[in-house]
């Protein structure tokens, strides 16, 4: 994971498509060719079943920079001539984060062509420089830089041309299409010295196209961030899109002198998905509408943090406020980030240690002084939002959404433990909750073990294994060996 | 360091919180009877009715208008002490006397009537049993014997002895000290001292942080001392164990200046410290008892 930083895949089911491309030659004469891009596998796209059929054409293949490059050659061309390509695309949508606070500064350039001006993609142009000022003069931060430049390509009206448009006649015709939309974007990312290039690929759809597709990538902290502004992604690649190069070129080249035509042949394959190769899988829940994602994500991880504290009170023989309320705390959490969550925590948490100690010297009842504790604890989250509201801090204007209830709960737990065993082992018992909170979070933030018990929910088996061993285990806990080792000494 | 050939010794010696609670408290003690241990009312209705000596009661509380009718009905003693019937570790528990002008005083200061009655309802709002619904239990002082004074001369000392089976097992002084505020519990700063159970000799004494052979406050010497009535105070916990349904248990005994041996309290889960303070492991006490075999493993 890069600092500050991280990208997480949509726990959409896998599609597959079926693809042909089509290439129809005629000539009469002597050598013609044809070039295309073709897809190559990375990390979130698989191509298999690879085949073509021509007729006497020589096939030949280079890995070029920006992408693999396929070549059909032959001398003598006669006639109508098809050249086809087939193979078989599955691939996973992708979503990136980018860090609030990451500024321009510190971004790594990698190539100086991502910054610098090219043919199509004129970010020294006057205008194009005009426009970056007026957009982002205020800033060096660039999660807000590229909002604002996605938003004002996002507003140019759309047209459905498929001739080339530069990023100058884009901005001054005030409409484009995906090609024009995409240097624009990334003309504007360049003046304002954001790394970027355009993607060039294909949208798969079922059904027969000529249509490729053009989009803008940003090189932030190792990551190459996908955007749309004419379909609207944000940070996102849908699984559908099929990258075939990288940088401003042709999709498809061919020689003058022959009559060519082509087009892209498209099913998609219906039953494709991880849950059609395992029996029983949770992943179709969420996409079916049934349940949200979150929730599911939830209910399925909270047995795993479960095992976790189990692991560490009877194990290593750590204290926790409760059974279930790390976890559940760490749920509440993620609505508003860990670090800030944390600070939220500790917040009540010294609301109510501080409350306690008057309310009990003055001999308040158990019942009333709890409530006066949560009062305290609604106050200070309200002064918060409100100190949010008026610094424009969305963070800590959210922090009205923050569970209350939880943090009700986990209040009146330590004002409990308070009064049980003491404001010191209270405040140790404390600090193990914290620990195994932040644990708990880096669980429910696991992309691998979400999909895991997605695709494998009889895992849950395995930790009622573990249990039911744990049950009936008889060993010294860790903190046991300390605890005795007077007897020996 | 898991490994090493302390941890293996310890390992061979020593019972654990998981090997106490699979083995012995599940095994010996029916979650139903905890009832019977558990709160000190109904604790005390057993050992009435077995004729074990304890301390009298003077009185239950149940619910908040009872308060002033048991309140009038205690008023003939000098001397109360009042207990919520589930509390833990000493938590709610009051003791006052009458002074000479027949006011209620709780350590060296007048208290009010209002100030115990809010106590009392303090304690039925449930706050020292864990937010459940709870009894007052109140019942006479303990008047506690000399031999504490050769001691420790503040506070009432109490024994704890460890039965399985209805065997003693293990058992310990509780004495306060000068930072446990005449509480004796271990890890309210009392002292813990070793009992010798064949001769009923006192051996060291555990603080949480050394072991001392005298009181570490008051300097006078525990090591070798001679626990009076020690036969009695055997006996005593072996009735105890018989008239309750609870074959693992943890008997809290004192020592009255006038009575003699009294049943304080009966735990179902006592403490494993106890194992600390006599440098000894209940698992290897327990596998070396011919009565007591194949119980740990």
């Amino acid at each position: 994971m890069t600092k500050g930083y991280f990208s997480s895949e949509q726990f959409i089911p896998e599609s597959s498509y079926d693809v042909k491309f089509d290439f129809h030659v005629k000539g009469e004469q002597e050598t013609a060719f044809v070039k295309a891009y073709l897809p190559q596998s990375n990390a979130r796209q698989n191509i298999t079943q690879e085949g073509f059929f021509s007729n006497q054409f020589t096939f030949s293949n280079s890995n070029l920079n920006e992408g693999r490059m396929g070549e059909w050659r032959k001398q003598n061309v006669k006639g109508e001539q098809n050249i086809s390509y087939h193979f078989n695309y599955s691939g996973e949508a992708l979503k990136y984060q980018i860090d609030p606070k990451l500024k321009i500064k510190d971004l790594h350039i990698l190539e100086e062509s991502f910054i610098s001006p090219s043919l199509h993609i004129q970010s020294e142009d006057d205008a194009i420089q005009i426009l970056s000022q007026k957009l982002n003069r205020h800033t060096d931060n660039v999660l807000f830089s590229i909002k604002n430049i996605y938003r004002y390509v996002n507003q140019i009206p759309s047209n459905e041309t498929s001739d080339l448009t530069d990023a100058v006649t884009a901005l001054q015709q005030n409409e484009a299409s995906c090609n024009g939309k995409s240097r624009l974007f990334v003309a504007l990312c360049r003046a304002k010295g954001i790394p970027s290039r355009v993607v060039g690929g294909i949208i798969l759809e079922t059904g027969k196209k000529k249509t490729s597709h053009l989009w803008a990538e940003v090189f932030l902290n190792g990551h190459w961030v996908p955007f749309d502004a004419l379909n609207q992604h944000f940070a996102y690649l849908p699984q559908n899109y099929m990258q075939l190069y990288y940088g401003d070129h042709f999709l498809i080249k061919r020689s003058k002198n022959i009559e060519f035509d082509y087009v892209f042949d498209i099913e998609k394959k219906e039953e494709f998905s991880r849950a059609a190769m395992i029996p029983f899988t949770l992943w179709s829940l969420p996409t079916k509408g049934e349940i949200p994602m979150e929730l599911l994500k939830v209910i399925l991880l909270l047995p795993l943090c479960s095992l976790i504290i189990a692991l560490f009170r009877n194990v290593i023989g750590i204290k926790t406020f409760g059974i279930f309320l790390p976890a559940i705390i760490t749920i509440s959490l993620e609505s508003v980030g860990l670090m800030f969550g944390i600070v939220l925590y500790l917040g009540v948490v010294s609301i109510v240690g501080l409350l306690h100690f008057p309310l009990t010297r003055w001999g308040l009842l158990y019942t009333p002084k709890l409530v006066i504790i949560l009062i305290g604890v609604v106050v200070g989250l309200l002064g918060l939002t409100h100190l949010g509201i008026e610094t424009n801090n969305i963070a800590l204007s959210s922090v009205i959404f923050f569970p209350i209830v939880i943090l009700s709960i986990a209040a009146e737990k330590f004002a409990k433990i308070i009064l049980e065993e003491g404001i010191k082992d209270a405040l140790k018992i404390q600090g193990q909750t914290l620990a195994i909170i932040i644990l708990c979070y880096g669980v429910y933030q696991s992309n691998f073990l979400t999909g895991f018990f997605l695709t494998f929910p009889e895992s849950l088996a395995i930790i009622v294994s573990i249990m039911l061993l744990l049950g009936r285990w008889i060993g010294l806990r860790v903190t046991e060996y300390k605890r005795f080792s007077w007897i020996i000494n | 360091m898991f490994f090493s050939k302390k941890n293996r010794k310890l390992e061979q010696k020593i019972c654990g919180i998981n090997q106490r609670n699979v083995e012995l408290v599940y095994v010996f003690n029916q979650r139903k009877d905890y009832k019977w241990a558990d709160d000190k009312v109904n604790a005390k209705t057993i050992l009435h009715q077995n004729n074990i000596a304890c301390a009298e009661t003077y009185g239950v509380i149940e619910r908040i208008g009872d308060i002033y009718s048991v309140w009038k009905e205690v008023q003939k003693y000098d001397c109360l002490a009042i207990k919520p019937a589930n509390g833990s570790g000493g938590g709610g528990i009051k003791i006052i006397r009458k002074n000479n002008d027949g006011k209620w005083m709780q350590g060296g200061k007048i208290i009010y009537e209002e100030n115990i009655f809010q106590h009392f309802a303090t304690i039925i709002m449930g706050i020292y049993s864990l937010g459940g619904r709870d009894r007052v239990l109140i019942e006479r002082c303990i008047d506690p014997h000399p031999f504490f004074q050769e001691i420790y001369p503040i506070g009432v000392p109490d024994f704890r002895v460890i039965l399985l089976k209805d065997i003693p097992i293990m058992s310990m002084l509780r004495v306060p000290t000068d930072r446990s505020d005449g509480k004796a519990n271990l890890h309210q700063g009392g002292l813990g001292i070793g009992i010798d159970m064949s001769t009923g000799l006192l051996t060291t004494g555990f603080d949480g942080n050394n072991y001392y052979d005298f009181h570490p406050d008051s300097h006078l010497l525990i090591k070798g001392k001679e626990i009076p009535f020690w036969d009695e105070l055997l006996e005593l916990s072996i009735h105890t164990s018989r008239a309750f349904p609870l074959q693992y248990l943890g008997v809290d005994i004192v020592l009255d200046k006038h009575i003699g041996p009294m049943i304080m309290e009966v735990n179902v889960r006592p403490g494993l410290g106890i194992q600390i303070v006599n440098q000894q492991g209940l698992k290897e006490t327990i596998q070396s008892h011919p009565l007591l075999q194949g119980i740990l493993h």
